[in-house]
């Protein structure tokens, strides 16, 4: 394991006065449907589980993988949708995720004037489950929606102590393209589909 | 020589082909509007003029900031190679190749490796895969992107079909999703087996050594992932001073870029993030990171005291989005990496400047880029700069050279040869259906110039002689005014000197007509500042003289060059330097002037004209013409539209484009006929579209290519100088 991933990030302690706002999550939710993103408000971990096994049912997946979480309960969601008979591996095996069709993973961020979502990629597992599959959902903390993309680098700046993490992703709406006679696709090397619930 | 018969095959290779103008135009069109939409709410001025303090100071410090980012990326574990050029890059990367026997590299876009032909130099060494669809798309057929943002953007649907069929081995239907998807099944192979990623960069942060990369599609990001090795090719353009830098860019690129607020994919990397080991794992390992450091005549670039400016370009391409020409004959025709008016620039450096000799010629000069540019690069007049650097070593066409070099420098000589042309065009000259006298067509050689719009016949007496027998009543005499006429007036259109005077004397100034010479603007965009610098100063000696309150043009041309070009082409002579700033201070283009002087009465607006040379019960529905140079160049854009809108007999009513170049531009009609028709056609179709009568416009150039233009297509539209219609005489 590399030593950046075994240093413990606390970004809460880190976010501008304001974050998580009423109107932040208001304008994230606005920005990030006009993309195509479908923005899930949990008021509970138990919400949070429940909202993610019933997006998985309704897309009647059956292959989906997920990596460690703090905001919600993993082995919770394992054992609901074992119920549904949908198979859901934690485990890091490429091939495994590659053919997944639904990914799961933890975002530290969200940018409300932009609908973004921003997380500490460094982990190569969380970087799989979140680029491979067809489908990604993103969990993220209401609290920590900031304004404006100059205010999640200030508050990368602060959480590394000016050492940014070796890979940040930014995240705004599915993969997309407009390379053949610029009409806009979505889903070319990443998630065509994404999903983003927010755990108050 | 500058523009040759291969360079003019390419032209009208591309003007004929109907997918490229398609695709172009309709971006073209639709691209203004998607951007104003998304920068809506956003100070745009304000946004840029940091991003352009940003890079002018990285530019300042880059050896500094150069050795920060590399200190930065070596204490997170990544290596860092200089390249100077192509070469040393082929070099590092066959060494990291055979280092982990590389077979498969990804690479996501990176138009530095396009610029060094990155591709055919490692086919040797390992299988080079493109994983930006566009950019893979033109791999299959061995071609280079045309557009810096959308490098497919010259082919349509159908031939990517035909491509994907030819690359996949069977039929697949011209069908974007379906393509789409099987370039994704296609791509995820080479991901799952590369053994090295080589990907772009956007910006360098110097402070962290953060690389940053800007993706639609995500293929950057696989690029960094997948494969074990991670080899990022970052210019020395590309270094910012801090992280917080990354703002203001990532605010303006994605808007200026493809009109989206942000990119689908921000990826910033700034260490060797954690990999699988040999590719599948599980076992975790430490990505290998390497940062090429490209220079390839960036340092150059950077340190020059005029071209630094081109360092703030952060590669939007708004400005070929947004350019008229461009709009026409799309990328390829620049035969470089860099399209465009930018593109001629930085070929300068990153090739060389005969490369750049014929591109830097494409460019109009409207201006339309610079309004544009996030970085606040002025390239209109960096292109004039070019020219000239361009010109002192490759010099005009023996005939073009004689002229500018020995003609328009020698006062006498230029004046004898435009009366001589008087008579020597006069059995080639006809009344048209306004009235007016011009050429259909010439004989000899000379058949192109007057084939696709008719010229304006020369006077018989140029405005030189004519003010002279005029009677100037001036009652109530405020001051005098000297009046610059310029050759197109001066020889062509007398007319609306004529006009000019009347109109002023009105306002109680007495109009003087000091000895003068061409303004020198031809020289300048033929790149003979040398010679702009010898008739400015011939020009000083008359127009530096404290009795005139002011001095007037009718001719945007001209007043740019009496406001800016005369004290930019002296700035290294004090005393002649000095006369031109006076003359600069004074000089007006005559519709800013009119408007100046009725502001000054308490902004009464009321009727200037007196009479009307026509009986006219209604108000006759007028429209106006932008002059690109006064219009972009001299910021006057309003003025004629409220000087127009008060005269009780014109109805004004706006027509759509009106600031869209009309394919004039001096000597470009000459040089480029085939692409000044396309932009006059253009013209003329939103002319008939506007149910004006009357086109308005101010400058004598724009006034001969439109009257021309309308002439040939036997229009009963008809065109004036702001003078003759503030004079009534329409
Ligand atoms: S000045 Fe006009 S013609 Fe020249 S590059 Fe800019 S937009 Fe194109
Ligand atoms: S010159 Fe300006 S508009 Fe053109 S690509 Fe560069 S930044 Fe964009």
């Amino acid at each position: 394991m590399s030593a950046q991933a075994a240093q413990i990030v606390d970004w809460k302690a880190h976010l501008p006065q304001g974050a998580g706002a009423e109107e932040l999550y208001k304008s994230f939710k606005e920005k990030a449907e006009a993309l195509t993103v479908k923005v899930i408000r949990a008021s509970s971990k138990e919400e949070a589980e429940k909202a993610i096994v019933a997006e998985m049912k309704e897309l009647k997946i059956k292959k989906a993988v997920g990596v460690p979480m703090t905001l919600v309960d993993v082995q919770a969601i394992k054992e609901a949708l074992e119920r549904e008979k949908i198979k859901f591996s934690l485990e890091l095996d490429r091939d495994f995720i590659e053919q997944a069709e639904f990914g799961i993973s933890e975002f530290d961020l969200g940018i409300a004037e932009l609908g973004t979502i921003v997380q500490d990629a460094n982990s190569v597992h969380k970087r799989l489950v979140s680029m491979l599959p067809p489908t990604h959902l993103a969990v993220i903390s209401t609290k920590t929606i900031v304004e404006t993309f100059a205010d999640s680098l200030e508050v990368i700046e602060k959480v590394y102590n000016g050492n940014p993490s070796n890979f940040l992703a930014f995240v705004t709406g599915p993969s997309k393209t407009a390379d053949i006679e610029r009409v806009l696709t979505i889903g070319v090397h990443g998630p065509g589909r994404l999903i983003v619930v927010c755990v108050d | 020589m500058p523009i040759d018969s291969a360079f003019k095959v390419k032209i009208n290779k591309a003007l004929n082909d109907p997918n490229l103008r398609g695709a172009l135009g309709k971006f073209g069109d639709i691209f203004p509007e998607a951007r104003a939409n998304v920068y809506k709410g956003i100070d745009f001025e304000e946004l840029r003029g940091i991003i352009a303090q940003n890079k002018a100071n990285a530019a300042a410090n880059v050896e500094a900031l150069a050795n920060q980012f590399v200190e930065n990326v070596v204490k997170r574990g990544g290596k860092v190679h200089r390249a100077k050029d192509g070469n040393d890059v082929y070099q590092i990367l066959k060494e990291i190749a055979k280092a982990r026997n590389a077979k498969v590299c990804v690479k996501s876009k990176s138009m530095a490796s396009e610029e060094i032909h990155l591709n055919h130099h490692l086919e040797d060494t390992m299988q080079m895969v493109e994983t930006d669809l566009g950019e893979w798309i033109i791999q299959q057929i061995n071609e280079k992107p045309s557009h810096m943002v959308m490098p497919a953007i010259h082919l349509s649907k159908e031939k990517c079909a035909e491509i994907f069929s030819q690359a996949l081995g069977y039929e697949v239907e011209p069908d974007i999703p379906t393509m789409v998807r099987l370039a994704r099944k296609t791509l995820r192979e080479h991901f799952m087996n590369a053994d090295v990623g080589i990907s772009g960069c956007n910006i360098a942060v110097a402070e962290t050594g953060t690389m940053v990369i800007f993706t639609n599609e995500g293929n950057a990001r696989l690029t960094a992932t997948m494969p074990p090795v991670h080899v990022v090719l970052v210019g020395y353009e590309k270094l910012a001073e801090k992280f917080k830098d990354i703002a203001p860019i990532a605010k303006a690129l994605p808007k200026s870029a493809t009109a989206q607020t942000l990119t689908s994919y921000v990826t910033m990397i700034s260490g060797p993030a954690e990999t699988l080991k040999d590719k599948v794992g599980p076992e975790i390992v430490d990505k290998e990171l390497h940062v090429i450091l490209l220079d390839n005549g960036r340092r150059e670039l950077l340190s020059d005291p005029v071209f630094k400016e081109a360092g703030q370009c952060i590669r939007c391409a708004s400005c070929l989005n947004v350019c008229p020409v461009y709009q026409l004959v799309g990328g390829h025709v620049f035969g470089h990496i860099y399209a465009g008016g930018i593109g001629s620039l930085l070929t300068a450096f990153f090739n060389s400047l005969k490369d750049t000799d014929k591109v830097q010629e494409m460019c109009i000069g409207c201006g339309r880029c610079r309004e544009f540019c996030p970085g606040k690069i002025d390239i209109p007049n960096l292109i004039l700069e070019m020219r000239n650097r361009v010109r002192k070593e490759i010099p005009l066409p023996g005939m073009q050279n004689f002229i500018v070099g020995t003609v328009l420098r020698n006062k006498g000589l230029f004046e004898f040869g435009l009366r001589q042309a008087s008579w020597a065009s006069a059995p080639f000259t006809s009344k048209g259906k306004d009235g007016n006298k011009y050429i259909r067509s010439l004989p000899f050689g000379f058949k192109k110039l007057a084939d696709w719009r008719s010229l304006p016949g020369f006077a018989t007496t140029p405005f030189r002689d004519k003010i002279k027998s005029m009677k100037q009543e001036v009652s109530g005499k405020k001051g005098k005014i000297a009046f610059f006429g310029g050759c197109v007036i001066d020889y062509a259109y007398p007319e609306i000197g004529e006009s000019l005077v009347r109109v002023l004397n009105r306002e109680g100034y007495e109009v003087v007509y000091p000895d003068q010479t061409c303004c020198g603007a031809p020289a300048v965009y033929m790149g003979r500042q040398d010679v702009a610098q010898d008739i400015a100063k011939q020009n000083l000696e008359q127009f530096a003289n404290d009795e005139f309150d002011y001095i007037v043009s009718a001719c945007p041309t001209c007043t740019v060059a009496l406001k800016e070009n005369w004290g930019h082409v002296l700035k290294d002579d004090h005393v002649a330097k000095e006369k031109a700033d006076k003359v600069a201070a004074k000089s007006l283009d005559f519709i800013k002037l009119m408007h100046t002087l009725k502001k000054e009465k308490g902004g009464v607006w009321e009727e200037v004209a007196a009479t009307c040379d026509v009986a006219c019960p209604t108000p006759i529905k007028v429209t106006y013409h932008d002059s690109c140079h006064l219009n972009r160049e001299l910021g006057v854009k309003e003025e004629p539209r409220e000087m127009l809108k008060v005269q009780a007999h014109l109805d004004f009513i706006e027509m759509e484009e009106s600031d869209r170049c009309c394919g004039f531009g001096g000597s470009y009609c000459i040089k480029l006929p085939e692409i000044s028709t396309e932009l006059l056609n253009r013209k003329l179709k939103n002319i008939e579209n506007s149910q004006a009568d009357i086109v308005a416009v101010d400058c004598p150039g724009c006034l001969m290519s439109l009257r021309g233009g309308l002439d040939t297509k036997k229009s009963n539209k008809r065109v004036f100088h702001t003078a003759e219609l503030l004079d009534g005489k329409y």
